[in-house]
C-alpha cells in the first residue's frame, strides 16, 4: 500500500504529538485510529481505486488521516482549503471530480457526489498505474486558476530520508504545495503541527507561545505584517529556531528588523511551485537575500537571466492549460534571478518588472525601500503608461496614522531618491484602500 | 494675480518641491527649458515635477487636464520648453475645458 512507510513512523511514536488541532493534542497512536476510520469511510462509500475527490478541509487530524488514507486507496486527492473563497463546483469540473469529502468542524466526513467521470489522459494515467495523485491549484495572482497533477509517489520521495523532528506551525494552506510539504515533513519525521484557526499576528504568536513551536514557515507579507502589528513584545516566542519564508521577494528592511528582534533564529528563505515542489534551500548568511536552491532532486540553470528547474519532482502536467516545461523536462519559472556562483538572488516575476525609459525596475526592491520610511504601514508598486518614459512607478501605500498625502509622497520621494536611481523613484504616491494581500498572503499588484 | 500667473506660480512650487526631495540646486526663470539639454531636470525629473503639478492644478482648480499626452508630446512648439510655456499650455487646456 502506498504510504506504508509514513504509517510505519507513526507506529514507532504512538505517544507523540502529531497535531494540535484547536489546541487540542492528537498523538500519533490516534492518528493511526483516526487513519484506520478514514478507511473504513472511504470502504462504506465505496470509492473506487482512482476516483477524483476533492477534500475541502483544513489540517485537523481528521481531514489529515482523510488526506492520508485517501493517498494510501490510490485515490486522485484534490485539496481544496475550506475557509478560501473559490467555486467548488468549477474546480471538481476541471479535476473531473466524483464527489467532494468535507470535513466539519467537529470532525465528522460529510459527502456531495458530482456526475464528473474521469477522461483526462493526465488522470487516467495515474488512475492505470495505480498511482496516487493530487491536483493542486495554483492560487493565480492574476487569471484562472491552473490545476496542477502530480503523481504522489515522486512528490513524497524525499520525505522518505530521515531529517529534523520538529514543532511546525502549518501557516501556509491545506492546499497549496507549501502547506502539503509542512505536512508531509512534520509526520514523516514524527514532528508536531501545530495548525492556527486563523493566520493573524495574534493567533499565530500564541500558537507559538503555548505550543512550543520551532518552526515558522510563512511568506515575506504576513513576516512585514507582524512586525507592523507591534504584537510581537506580547508573547513568549523563544522557543521559534527557524522562519521559513517563501512565496514573495523578501524586502531587504523586512529582513534586517527581523533579524534584530530574533538573533537566534535561523532565516532560510526557500523556494517552490505548484509545479515542481519545494525545493531545499540555503540562505547565505541569516540577513542575505541570497540563496542557495536545488538538492539532489534539482536542477537548476539560468536563461536570459530567468530562472529554469528541472525537478525530479515536477508534477505531470496541467489539466486545463498546455504544458510548462520543454521536451528535457525544464521548466522556465519566469523568476528573474541575479547570480554570484551557485548563489541566487530573487529578483521578482519578470511579469512584474516595470520598463521605465528602457530601465528595469524591481517592485519587490522598491516597496523595500518604502518600508524605511516614517508612517508607512504597507507599499504595493506597481505601474502606470506614461508617454515620456513608457512606464512610471505608482507607490500605492497605507498609513500607520491619518496624514497629508503631499508630505507623505515628498518624504517618499526624498528618502527614495537618497537610496535609489532615479528612475525607480516612484512618481505618483497614492493612498491605497485595495485589499492587497491574497487568503495566501501572496501580494496583489494589479487589481 | 490672473490664473496664469497662480499656474506659474504652482508650477515653480512643484520645482521647488523636487529640489528639495532630490537634495539638489537648481535655479529655474520663466525661460528655463524644462526637457532637453537646456533643461536643470532629468527625464523623471521632468515626469515628476509635471505630474505633480497636473494633480495640484487639477485639485485647485475643479479639473481634470492632462499634461504629460501623446498630444502635448507631438506638439511642434513643445509646452515643456520652458516654465512658462508649461504654465500657458496648463492654462490652455484649463481654459479649453471649462468652454
Amino acid at each position: 500500500m502506498p504510504l506504508q512507510w509514513l504509517l510505519d513512523r507513526f507506529q514507532a511514536c504512538p505517544h507523540d504529538d502529531a497535531v494540535i488541532w484547536r489546541d487540542a493534542v492528537t498523538t500519533y497512536g490516534e492518528l493511526l485510529r483516526q487513519i484506520d476510520a478514514a478507511h473504513e469511510f472511504l470502504s462504506a462509500q465505496q470509492v473506487a481505486a482512482g476516483e477524483s475527490v476533492m477534500l475541502d478541509a483544513d489540517f485537523s487530524p481528521t481531514a489529515v488521516a482523510l488526506l492520508i488514507a485517501s493517498l494510501q486507496q490510490q485515490l486522485l486527492v484534490v485539496p481544496v482549503a475550506s475557509h478560501v473563497v473559490a467555486d467548488r463546483q468549477d474546480l471538481a469540473r476541471i479535476a473531473e471530480c466524483s464527489r467532494r469529502f468535507h470535513v466539519s468542524a467537529s470532525g465528522s466526513y460529510e459527502t456531495e457526489h458530482f456526475s464528473h467521470r474521469l477522461g483526462h489522459q493526465l488522470l487516467t494515467t495515474l488512475r492505470d498505474a495505480a498511482s496516487p495523485g493530487l491536483v493542486l491549484f495554483s492560487s493565480g495572482s492574476t487569471g484562472r486558476p491552473k490545476a496542477a497533477v502530480h503523481d504522489v509517489d515522486s512528490l513524497v520521495a524525499k520525505f522518505k530520508k530521515p531529517r529534523h523532528k520538529q514543532r511546525l506551525v502549518t501557516f501556509l494552506l491545506f492546499d497549496h504545495i507549501g502547506g502539503f510539504n509542512t505536512m508531509m515533513y512534520g509526520l514523516a519525521n514524527q514532528g508536531c503541527l501545530i495548525t492556527l484557526e486563523a493566520r493573524d499576528p495574534d493567533t499565530v504568536c500564541r500558537a507559538i507561545e503555548q505550543h512550543r513551536a520551532e518552526v515558522l514557515p510563512t511568506s515575506p507579507i504576513f513576516l512585514t505584517l507582524l512586525l507592523m502589528s507591534g504584537r510581537l513584545d506580547h508573547y513568549d516566542l523563544s522557543s521559534l529556531k527557524v522562519i521559513n519564508y517563501s512565496t514573495e521577494v523578501m524586502p531587504e528592511s523586512t529582513l534586517s528588523q527581523l533579524n534584530a528582534r530574533f538573533p537566534d533564529v535561523t532565516f532560510r528563505q526557500s523556494y517552490g511551485l505548484s509545479e515542481v515542489g519545494i525545493l531545499r534551500s540555503q540562505s547565505r548568511a541569516n540577513d542575505s537575500v541570497w540563496i542557495r536552491v536545488g538538492g539532489e532532486d534539482y536542477q537548476t540553470r539560468v536563461v536570459d537571466g530567468l530562472l529554469h528547474i528541472k525537478a525530479r519532482s515536477s508534477m505531470v502536467g496541467y489539466l486545463n492549460a498546455p504544458s510548462p516545461f520543454d521536451q528535457d523536462g525544464w521548466l522556465n519559472t519566469h523568476d528573474e534571478v541575479e547570480v554570484d556562483g551557485r548563489w541566487f538572488r530573487f529578483r521578482g516575476r519578470q511579469s512584474d518588472i516595470i520598463n521605465v525609459g528602457g530601465e528595469k525596475v524591481y517592485p519587490a526592491e522598491v516597496e523595500s525601500v518604502l518600508f524605511e520610511v516614517e508612517n508607512i504601514a504597507d507599499a504595493t508598486v506597481t505601474k502606470e503608461p506614461h508617454p515620456i518614459l513608457g512606464n512610471i512607478v505608482v507607490a500605492l501605500v497605507r498609513l500607520q496614522h491619518e496624514e497629508d498625502l503631499q508630505a507623505v509622497a515628498s518624504r517618499i520621494r526624498k528618502h527614495c531618491f537618497s537610496k535609489l536611481p532615479d528612475y525607480k523613484v516612484p512618481v505618483k504616491v497614492l493612498l491605497d484602500d485595495g485589499q492587497r494581500v491574497t487568503e495566501r498572503f501572496k501580494k496583489k499588484r494589479q487589481d | 494675480m490672473s490664473r496664469r500667473d497662480d499656474l506659474k506660480t504652482l508650477l515653480n512650487d512643484c520645482i521647488a518641491d523636487h529640489v528639495r526631495e532630490t537634495n539638489t540646486e537648481i535655479h529655474v526663470e520663466d525661460e528655463t527649458p524644462l526637457m532637453g539639454s537646456g533643461s536643470p531636470l532629468n527625464s523623471i525629473g521632468l515626469v515628476i515635477v509635471v505630474t505633480n503639478f497636473e494633480s495640484q492644478l487639477n485639485e485647485k482648480f475643479g479639473a481634470q487636464v492632462i499634461l504629460a499626452s501623446e498630444q502635448a508630446m507631438s506638439m511642434k512648439r513643445s509646452p515643456f520648453r520652458s516654465v512658462e510655456a508649461l504654465s500657458d499650455y496648463a492654462d490652455q487646456l484649463l481654459a479649453a475645458e471649462s468652454s
